[in-house]
C-alpha cells in the first residue's frame, strides 16, 4: 500500500491511472443513483401537484357555495363554507382579513347596517376570486348582481314565520286565543291535529 | 277573570286516535285521568298579561299501551312534561292544541260542574 502510495507520487503515469479509476467509479455511483433521485424528485413533485390542486378544489367549494347562497346567508351550506374559510384559505391573508370584517357584521349587538355586511361580503368574495385566478375575470361589481325570484324569498320567508310561531308555541309562549281553532260541529271530539 | 276551578271532562284527538278523561282543577293545582290510565299531575296559574292560564302538567304512562299521540309507551311506561297555556275561557272553546314531545294533541273541556 505504502510501495502504491509512493509510485502515485512520484510516477505520473500511476497518478493519472489512479485518477482515471477514481472517475470511473464515482460515475458508477452517479449513473446508478440517478435514476433514484430523478424518481424521488418526479415523486415529490407529483404529490405537491396534487395537494396544490385538492388545496385549490377546496377553496373552490368554498368560495362557490358562498357565491351561490350571497343573498341571504343562512342555509346550512352556507354556514358550512364560512366555517371553513379559515382552514380552505389559511394561506391567503387577505381572505382571512375580510372574512374577519365580515364575521364582525353577524354580531347582531354592533348593529353594523345590512348595507356593510353586504359591502363585505363582496370584498370577500373578490378576495377569494383573486387568490383562485378568477380576480381579473369577476370583481365586485359582479357579486352585485343577485337573482332571487319573489316565488323563494316568499317561502323563505313563509318558512322563517313558521319556524318562529312553531318556537313560540313549544315554549309555551304563544298567546292563548292562538292555541285554538274554528268551530266543529255536532260532535264531543276535537279535530286530530295536522302533523 | 271567570275562575277556572271545577270538574272537567277532557276530549283528546292526535293523530294515534281519540280518548278521553277527567280533570279537577282546584286553587292552582290540576289533575286527571284518562280511561288508558294515564294520569295527569300539574299545576296552573293565572297567564302574566292576566288573559288566561298558564302551566306544567306531568304526565305519567303505564307500560305496554299506545298514547293518543300514537307513540307505544314501553314495557316501562313514559312519563314526560307538557307546558301549556289555555285561554281565559277555554271551557267555551271548540279545542285547545297542546304541543308535547310526541307530537300535537287536541283537547276539548267540558266543565260539568264548579268545586264546592
Amino acid at each position: 500500500m505504502t510501495e502504491w502510495l509512493m509510485a502515485v507520487v512520484t510516477k505520473p503515469e500511476v497518478f493519472a491511472a489512479t485518477m482515471a479509476a477514481l472517475a470511473a467509479l464515482f460515475t458508477v455511483i452517479a449513473t446508478f443513483r440517478a435514476p433514484m433521485k430523478a424518481a424521488h424528485f418526479a415523486d415529490q413533485l407529483r404529490r405537491e401537484g396534487e395537494m396544490s390542486q385538492d388545496r385549490r378544489r377546496i377553496k373552490m367549494a368554498v368560495f362557490t357555495t358562498i357565491v351561490q347562497e350571497r343573498v341571504g346567508l343562512w342555509s346550512p351550506d352556507a354556514v358550512r363554507a364560512l366555517n371553513l374559510i379559515e382552514v380552505a384559505f389559511y394561506d391567503v391573508r387577505e381572505v382571512r382579513e375580510c372574512w374577519v370584517a365580515l364575521y364582525e357584521t353577524f354580531d347582531a349587538t354592533k348593529k353594523i347596517p345590512e348595507h356593510v355586511q353586504k359591502e363585505r361580503l363582496r370584498a370577500l368574495l373578490t378576495a377569494m376570486a383573486k387568490d383562485l385566478g378568477l380576480g381579473g375575470a369577476l370583481g365586485m361589481a359582479d357579486f352585485e348582481r343577485v337573482y332571487y325570484p319573489v316565488s323563494i324569498e316568499q317561502e323563505q320567508k313563509l318558512r322563517m314565520l313558521e319556524r318562529e310561531a312553531s318556537i313560540r308555541r313549544l315554549q309555551g309562549l304563544d298567546s292563548p286565543e292562538a292555541n285554538t281553532s274554528g268551530m266543529v260541529a255536532n260532535t264531543v271530539w276535537p279535530p286530530r291535529p295536522l302533523p | 277573570m271567570k275562575e277556572p276551578d271545577g270538574f272537567y271532562a277532557a276530549y283528546f284527538a292526535s293523530r294515534g286516535g281519540e280518548g278521553i278523561g277527567m280533570f279537577v282543577l282546584s286553587e292552582g293545582t290540576l289533575v286527571g285521568a284518562d280511561s288508558t290510565g294515564v294520569t295527569f299531575d300539574g299545576r296552573y296559574s293565572p297567564a302574566p298579561d292576566g288573559g288566561g292560564y298558564v302551566g306544567k302538567v306531568a304526565v305519567a304512562a303505564p307500560p305496554n299501551l299506545t298514547l293518543v299521540q300514537g307513540v307505544g309507551t314501553g314495557a316501562t311506561g313514559l312519563r314526560y312534561e307538557i307546558g301549556f297555556v289555555l285561554p281565559s275561557d277555554f271551557a267555551e272553546k271548540p279545542f285547545i292544541r297542546l304541543d308535547t314531545q310526541f307530537g300535537p294533541v287536541h283537547v276539548r273541556l267540558v266543565k260539568v260542574r264548579s268545586t264546592p
